[in-house]
């Protein structure tokens, strides 16, 4: 066939293709529709109207009335000058550093456990997923009952074991109080830890160890050096995923102490609830929502910025 | 053959979602054209046991008496509800009758969610049935929001063994109360048990606690409410309460008593079914007023009817809660929630008024006030909460902690 007729033929082709990537492409955008619709409606939306309210005053006199004014940063001048504000920080602050670190800590020590091949591991890890797997309410009051002072099984437990000698009041006592919601907190967490360092356990080489242990490694230094090392990126992530699910964690602490004893673990999406359902403080609320926002934006932020720089190196 | 087996999907869906939507719009056009055919949406929270179902008989009947009316009931968890109430009135989307918790109606009335009811109440000979109490829970700046659904008051409860084996009588006064105290106060069970959790329900618990020493909210700080808190913080110090109180809402301090671990406990006739179901065979309990002290004092609770104040349907909507509040129907739907009757007729019938247990109820009913202290009143409740909890753990006097509780509800009450 000369080479003419070949060009001849191959153009319209050419053309015909162009024309049905176009088409593709178009149908590829039809198909990315409900998508986009659903996130525009479901967070986009709520995002941007949250952050709208956070710069108005809207309270109980005019949420429904209409004409909130513009206030700028009122609100979140407001909130630094509350003392409530400062203090519910604080709480989410101690409450998630305390409860990342049970987690953390125990999830990563029951990774290991479970890494290694024993009779009944996969068994045992699937009864401990149950934690996880139920609906909050029900762990949250089961912990309830477990804590109480005068009939909680934990009592009767450190009682019997000597290690205290008179019942302790963990939900209402103003400082046990917050010991016992990280302790209930980390319980629901550490099955997640679990599972997600156990993936990054699994996903090491075995080659590694053996060429360690060839070349006299012991236990703990094929721990510290290849271990760790090598679940850095897993490890780095379960943080920030347990950061972000703790430090919003509202309905465990609602079921379990309302806040109280005295605000004693009032967290700030507890106190976000309050100045919005019971004070009626729609905007203060949605400034501090917007704080609780930020914060975990910016650890997001810090963990996107950490990945890309290890990749790259 | 894919092709047109998705064709036809596609196709089948569109006709149908057309259906569906004529539908709709055809409907929609009949209730506000001819008034014929009405759908009402009441929302409510009672998400199980016999409010649920006292509700659902209740409507089914009321749509079998008018078959033009359709009801469709939505019920939303207690905890979601303000929330999905206030999204549905920002978006205009509200449903026609709710039910709100009668402490809410003036917060609900000065948002803006509510019609104000007071001409239609005016013109309503059943009105005059319903307990002048119970009116009070509905009233926010003189004017009328809701009616009166169901109510239920607080009463002492007691275990007849746990008072037979300390060989003492139910105490009648705070002076029989503390003598008492002591002599129920044993290993594994104390005198008494309240709800002082950081919530709403210890407020509801301790008002009446505060009304019968002769206070009142806008003087809490007074000698009324010294002598209330003073009371509960004795019974803690004292060991004839649990300090776990604290973390107690009423359901918890059901559980003590059917447990056998409080010999005698505050609560509502809701928890009737539930000590039933619960508590070992053989129980014994009873009921009685509370203690009293300069007076007889309860505290009135449980819901009241309103109409959204954006409602498409207000006409139908007053009609229903009318019809729901005649003596014959309240009646059957107040014995299915196991609730008190909100009516002077219902109050006297032999039900409450014969029966051993339910004629103290209904009797204390008539010492009962209202939460009605205006539209910050969950504010009002929190600083409350806060001095009971301050004051029982110790973290400050009781005249300090009811001190600043008086500091912060003052701004609070002006409207």
């Amino acid at each position: 066939m000369p080479i003419s007729s070949l060009e001849q033929q191959g153009a319209p082709v050419a053309t015909r293709r162009s024309q049905r990537t176009g088409t593709r492409k178009q149908r590829g955008n039809g198909f990315l529709l409900p998508a986009l619709l659903f996130i525009a409606f479901m967070t986009v939306y709520p995002l941007a109207y949250n952050i709208w309210l956070a710069v108005h005053g809207t309270d109980i006199g005019n949420l429904l009335r209409g004409s909130s004014p513009f206030v700028g940063f009122d609100n979140f001048r407001t909130l630094a000058d509350d003392q409530a504000f400062r203090h519910a920080l604080l709480i989410s602050l101690v409450f998630t550093a305390g409860a990342l670190f049970l987690q953390f800590t125990l999830g990563f020590a029951l990774a290991l456990f479970f890494s290694q091949p024993f009779p009944g591991n996969r068994t045992l890890r699937a009864l401990l997923l149950l934690g996880w797997l139920l609906p909050i309410v029900v762990s949250a009051n089961v912990w309830r009952w477990l804590l109480d002072g005068s009939y909680g099984l934990f009592n009767a437990f450190l009682l019997a074991t000597g290690l205290i000698d008179r019942p302790a009041f963990w939900l209402t006592d103003q400082h046990a109080a917050l010991t016992a919601v990280i302790l209930a907190n980390a319980w629901v967490g550490v099955p997640f830890n679990m599972v997600l360092l156990l993936a990054g356990l699994q996903g090491i080489s075995p080659s590694l160890y053996e060429a360690a242990m060839i070349d006299g490694a012991g236990m703990w230094e094929r721990f510290r050096f290849i271990t760790l090392p090598q679940v850095r990126a897993v490890a780095l992530t379960v943080l920030l995923l347990s950061f972000v699910y703790t430090f919003k964690v509202f309905d465990l602490i609602f079921v379990l102490t309302q806040g109280g004893p005295v605000d004693a673990t009032t967290t700030l999406p507890v106190y976000t609830y309050q100045l919005t359902f019971t004070s009626f403080a729609f905007s203060k609320g949605a400034a501090a929502a917007t704080v609780l926002l930020l914060i975990s934006l910016s650890l997001s932020g810090l963990y996107v910025w950490t990945i890309r720089r290890e990749e790259a190196s | 053959m894919t092709n047109v087996s998705r064709r036809t999907v596609l196709k089948l869906v569109g006709a149908t979602a057309a259906a569906t939507m004529a539908g709709w719009s055809s409907q929609d056009a009949r209730a506000s054209t001819t008034g014929t055919a009405v759908t009402l949406n009441c929302w409510d929270y009672w998400t199980a046991g016999g409010t649920k179902k006292s509700a659902d008989e209740a409507y089914a009947a009321y749509m079998k008496a008018n078959p033009q009316v359709t009801i469709k009931r939505r019920t939303i968890a207690f905890d979601q509800y303000k929330r999905t109430l206030l999204q549905a009135a920002s978006a205009g989307q509200v449903p026609d009758v709710i039910a709100v918790d009668n402490s809410d109606v003036s917060s609900f009335a000065a948002l803006g969610l509510l019609s104000d009811l007071t001409g239609r109440l005016a013109a309503w000979s059943g009105a005059g049935d319903i307990l002048d109490n119970a009116w009070k829970t509905a009233v926010w700046q003189g004017k009328r929001w809701a009616v009166p659904d169901a109510v239920n008051c607080l009463v002492l409860w007691y275990n007849k063994k746990a008072l037979r084996d300390a060989g003492t009588v139910v105490p009648t006064t705070w002076d029989e109360l503390r003598s008492v105290a002591p002599k129920l106060t044993k290993k594994n069970q104390f005198a008494l048990a309240v709800s002082a959790v950081q919530s709403e329900e210890s407020t509801y618990q301790w008002l009446p606690w505060l009304w019968q020493a002769g206070g009142d909210v806008p003087t809490l700080d007074g000698e009324g409410g010294k002598a209330a808190l003073q009371i509960w913080k004795d019974l803690i110090d004292r060991g004839h309460m649990s300090r776990g109180v604290v973390s107690w809402g009423q359901q918890d301090v059901m559980n003590q008593f059917a447990n056998g671990q409080a010999a005698m406990m505050v609560n509502g006739p809701w928890q009737i079914p539930d000590l039933t179901a619960t508590a070992p065979k053989g129980f014994e309990w009873g009921v009685a007023p509370l203690p009293k002290n300069e007076q007889e004092a309860s505290v009135i609770g449980a819901e009241d009817l309103a109409i959204p104040a954006r409602s498409s349907n207000p006409d139908a909507a007053f009609d229903l809660i009318k019809w729901l509040k005649q003596p014959a129907v309240a009646k059957q739907y107040v014995i299915t929630g196991n609730q008190l009757p909100s009516s002077k007729t219902l109050v006297d019938d032999p039900y409450w008024a014969d029966d051993v247990v339910r004629s103290v109820f209904v009797k204390e009913l008539t010492v009962a006030r209202p939460r009605a202290y205006g539209e910050h009143y969950l504010d009002i409740s929190k600083a409350i909460q806060l001095a009971i909890q301050r004051a029982l753990t110790g973290q400050a006097s009781v005249a300090d902690s009811l001190a600043q509780a008086a500091r912060a509800i003052k701004p609070l009450l002006r409207s």
